[in-house]
C-alpha cells in the first residue's frame, strides 16, 4: 500500500533574484512499513525532501499525496494536524525542551492532539518504557547522555502511533558504538510496522535500511533495493 | 488545545526562567503599585476635602469689615468700617434667598472647670449660626431666643473642648468658667474635624452673642453691636452670584457709601473657595495617576521587550512545537497567555505591595488613605490588558515563523 508519493514534485527557493532548484522534478512512492535511507552530499536536497515528507513544506510543483490526500490543498492548520497524527520527526539535535524532564519531552505531541494531563503522562511513560528509558522519566536532558536523549526524541516522535517516521541525520551527533543502538532501536520499531525514511551520509548507516534513495543536485540519481544489515541488540553488541 | 493547558505551559516556561520572569515583572508591580497608590492617597485626600466641604456648610458667604485688599490698612481707620449685628439682621430680612444670616464675633479664652483648665476660643453667635454652619448639637439643646436676646451666660462646647475638660461625660448643666465668667452649659456641638486651614473646629465654646460681647471680648464702644463676621447662607448655589449684589448693595447703602467710595467690607463665596480647592486637588490626584500610569506603559515595554528576545531565544523549540503538531494559533496563545500571565502575577503582587506601602505610609505620616476595590479590581484588569497589548506583536511574530527555518535556526 502506498504511504507517500511524489509525482513530479520541484521545490525552489528563490535567493538573491536566482532560483534554486533544491529539489527538481522528483518521482517517488514510499510503501508503508518501508524503511528508506536518504543518501548524497550535502546541498542534494535530502533535507527539502524530507520536509516534504513531513508535511513542514509544500512543493513548487507537483504533487505530494499521504495516504492518497494531495497536501496542496491542506491549510496550515491540516498540515499541523496531519504531522501530530501521522508523523513522527528525528533530529540530528535531539531537539528537545531544555529544563524540561524526559516525559514532559515526550509527552509534548500529546499537548496538540488534546489529551488530558494525566493520560499524556501515561502514554508518555509506556513509550520511554518501550525506548528503555523508563527509569529515566523525571531526568532532564542535560542529565542524560547523547544516546539517551536522541531515544527520548524518538520516544516523542513515537508517542502519537505514527505511521512514518521521519529521521534527518539521527546519529549525526552520536558515536559509532550509540549510533548502533539507535539503529538497532530504528530497525526494531519497523519491525513493527512503522515506516522509516532517514537521511544520512554514512554508507554503514544506510545499510540499517532495505532501500536506498541517492540523491544528487536535487534529483534522485539512484532508487536500490539493498540487503538489510541487522543491528544487533544494544544487551548483544559487547560479544559482537 | 485548552485555555487552562496554555495557562500550564506559559507557567512551565516562566518557571524554567524564573529570575528573567520576575525582573520582568518587577516593572508592572512597580507600575501597578505606583497607580495604585497613588489613586489610594489621591482618593483619602479628596474625601477629606469633601469632607471639609461639608462640615463648612451650604453655600456659604463670610462677611468682613474692610478690603481684602488692604484688610489691615483699613481695620484700624476708623468706626464706619465695622459690620454689626443690625446689618446681618437686615440681611437676612431684605435680601430674597437667604437662609441664615448669622454675626459672630471670637476671641481667645481660658476655660475652667473644676481642677481643668483649656485654652480656647470664644465664639459669640446667634442660633442662626448653627444653622448656617449646619452644626449639630449631639447632647443638650440650642440657644434659646430669650438666652440671645438678653445674653444669658449659657455655653455650647465643641468636641475638643468637651473632651478634655470632661472626657465621655455628660455636660449638660455642668458649670465652667470662661475668662472667670461663670457659664452654664447647654450643650454639646457635633464634631467638625480640621477646617480647610487646618486648625481644630472643634476646639471652641460658644455662648451667645451679647454675653460673649459684654463679657469675653472687651467690646469695642467706638460702635454699638459691632461684630467681626457675619456668615450667610443661601438658599440654592445658583442664588449664589444674585444674593452676593443684593448683600452688596444693601451695605453699601446701610454704610452711606457713595459711588465713588471703595466697599467697607468684603465678602468671600466659601463654597466656591472649596470647590475651588477640591478641584484643584482632584486635577492634582489626575496628573499623580496619569504619571504613575506612565511607568506602568514604561513596564509594558518591558514586557514586550523580554517577549522578544524570549521568541527569539526560543525559535528551535517554536520550530519543534510546530513540526509535532503545533498550530500557528496555539504558539500564539501560548506566547500570549506567557506575557498576560507575567502581567497579571506582576499586577497581583503589585496590588499587595501596594496595599503594604498605603498602610505603612498611612501609619507613618497619619495622612488619608482610602483604597477604592474597583481600582484593584481594575488595576490587574489593566496589568492583563497591557500583557494582550504588548504580548501580542512577540506573540504573532512567534506564530508567523515557518516551522522549517526555526527548526534549523543556531
Ligand atoms: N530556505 C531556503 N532558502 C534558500 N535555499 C535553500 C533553503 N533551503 C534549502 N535551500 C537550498 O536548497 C538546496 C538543498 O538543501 P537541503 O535540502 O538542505 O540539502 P541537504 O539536506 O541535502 O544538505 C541547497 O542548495 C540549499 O542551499
Ligand atoms: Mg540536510
Amino acid at each position: 500500500m502506498t504511504l507517500l508519493s511524489f509525482d513530479h514534485v520541484s521545490r525552489r527557493y528563490s535567493v538573491g533574484g536566482s532560483e534554486v532548484h533544491a529539489l527538481d522534478d522528483v518521482s517517488v512512492t514510499i510503501d508503508a512499513g518501508e524503511f528508506v535511507s536518504v543518501i548524497g552530499p550535502s546541498g542534494s536536497g535530502k533535507s527539502t525532501f524530507m520536509n516534504l515528507c513531513g508535511c513542514l513544506d509544500t512543493p513548487s510543483d507537483g504533487r505530494v499525496t499521504i495516504d492518497g490526500v494531495d497536501v496542496a490543498g491542506m491549510g496550515e492548520e491540516r498540515l499541523s494536524e496531519l504531522r501530530n497524527e501521522r508523523i513522527g520527526f528525528v533530529f540530528q539535535q535531539f531537539n528537545l525542551l531544555a529544563r524540561t524532564s524526559a516525559l514532559d519531552n515526550v509527552a509534548l505531541p500529546l499537548i496538540y492532539s488534546g489529551v488530558k494531563r494525566k493520560a499524556r503522562h501515561i502514554e508518555a511513560m509506556r513509550v520511554l518504557e518501550r525506548v528503555g528509558l523508563g527509569e529515566w522519566a523525571n531526568h532532564h536532558p542535560s542529565q542524560l547522555s547523547g544516546g539517551q536523549q536522541q531515544r527520548v526524541a524518538i520516544a516523542r516522535a513515537l508517542v502519537n502511533e505514527p505511521v512514518l517516521i521521519l529521521a534527518d541525520e539521527p546519529t549525526g551527533a552520536l558515536d559509532s558504538h550509540t549510533s548502533a543502538e539507535i539503529m538497532c532501536l530504528f530497525q526494531e520499531l519497523n519491525g513493527q510496522g512503522i515506516s522509516i525514511v532517514l537521511v544520512t551520509h554514512e554508507q554503514d548507516i544506510a545499510a540499517a535500511s532495505s532501500r536506498k534513495l541517492n540523491f544528487r543536485d536535487g534529483k534522485v540519481l539512484s532508487d536500490e533495493r539493498i540487503e538489510q544489515t541487522l543491528f544487533l541488540e544494544p544487551g548483544l553488541e559487547a560479544t559482537a | 488545545m485548552s485555555v487552562l493547558e496554555s495557562v500550564l505551559v506559559a507557567l512551565t516556561a516562566l518557571r524554567t526562567n524564573l529570575l528573567r520572569s520576575m525582573l520582568t515583572m518587577l516593572g508592572i508591580i512597580i507600575g501597578v503599585a505606583a497607580v495604585i497608590t497613588m489613586v489610594a492617597m489621591g482618593t483619602g485626600a479628596q474625601k477629606e476635602v469633601d469632607a471639609q466641604i461639608a462640615a463648612l456648610g451650604t453655600n456659604l458667604f463670610m462677611i468682613m469689615p474692610g478690603s481684602f485688599r488692604d484688610h489691615g490698612a483699613r481695620m484700624a481707620s476708623g468706626s464706619r468700617l465695622k459690620l454689626t449685628e443690625d446689618d446681618a439682621h437686615a440681611i437676612k430680612r431684605e435680601v430674597a434667598g437667604v437662609v441664615a444670616s448669622a454675626p459672630t464675633s471670637r476671641g481667645a479664652v481660658q476655660i475652667v472647670s473644676g481642677n481643668m483648665n483649656w485654652s480656647t476660643t470664644v465664639q459669640g453667635i446667634d442660633n442662626d449660626y448653627l444653622l448656617a454652619r449646619n452644626w449639630e448639637i449631639v447632647e443638650g439643646r440650642v440657644f434659646e431666643a430669650r438666652e440671645i436676646r438678653s445674653g444669658t451666660r449659657a455655653a455650647l462646647v465643641g468636641a475638643t473642648v468637651a473632651e478634655e475638660l470632661f472626657g465621655e461625660a455628660s455636660i449638660v448643666g455642668q458649670s465652667v468658667r470662661i475668662n472667670n465668667v461663670p457659664f452654664q452649659i447647654v450643650g454639646r456641638l457635633g464634631p467638625k474635624g480640621q477646617s480647610m486651614m487646618g486648625y481644630d473646629q472643634d476646639d471652641l465654646v460658644m455662648v451667645p452673642l451679647e454675653a460673649a460681647r459684654g463679657r469675653l471680648l472687651g467690646a469695642s464702644r467706638a460702635v454699638a453691636k459691632a461684630v467681626s463676621v457675619i456668615m450667610v447662607s443661601v438658599e440654592q448655589a445658583s442664588m449664589m452670584d444674585e444674593v452676593e449684589e443684593q448683600i452688596t448693595g444693601l451695605l453699601r447703602q446701610r454704610h452711606r457709601l457713595r459711588a465713588d467710595q471703595e466697599n467697607t467690607f468684603s465678602i468671600r463665596n466659601m463654597s466656591e473657595m472649596v470647590a475651588t480647592r477640591a478641584e484643584a486637588s482632584r486635577v492634582f490626584n489626575m496628573l499623580l495617576a496619569a504619571v504613575a500610569s506612565v511607568s506602568l506603559v514604561v513596564g509594558g515595554i518591558g514586557i514586550m521587550n523580554i517577549m522578544l528576545v524570549s521568541v527569539t531565544e526560543r525559535t528551535r523549540e517554536i520550530g519543534l512545537r510546530r513540526a509535532v503538531g503545533a498550530k500557528p494559533r496555539d504558539i500564539l496563545t501560548q506566547f500570549l497567555i506567557e506575557a498576560i500571565t507575567l502581567c497579571t502575577i506582576g499586577g497581583a503582587v503589585g496590588v499587595l505591595l501596594s496595599v503594604v506601602i498605603i498602610m505603612v505610609t498611612s501609619n507613618l505620616t497619619g495622612w488619608p488613605v482610602e483604597l477604592p476595590f474597583q481600582v484593584i479590581v481594575l488595576a490587574v484588569l489593566f496589568s492583563a490588558a497591557i500583557g494582550v497589548s504588548f504580548g501580542y506583536y512577540p506573540a504573532r511574530k512567534a506564530a508567523r515563523q515557518d516551522p522549517i527555518e526555526a527548526l534549523r535556526y543556531e
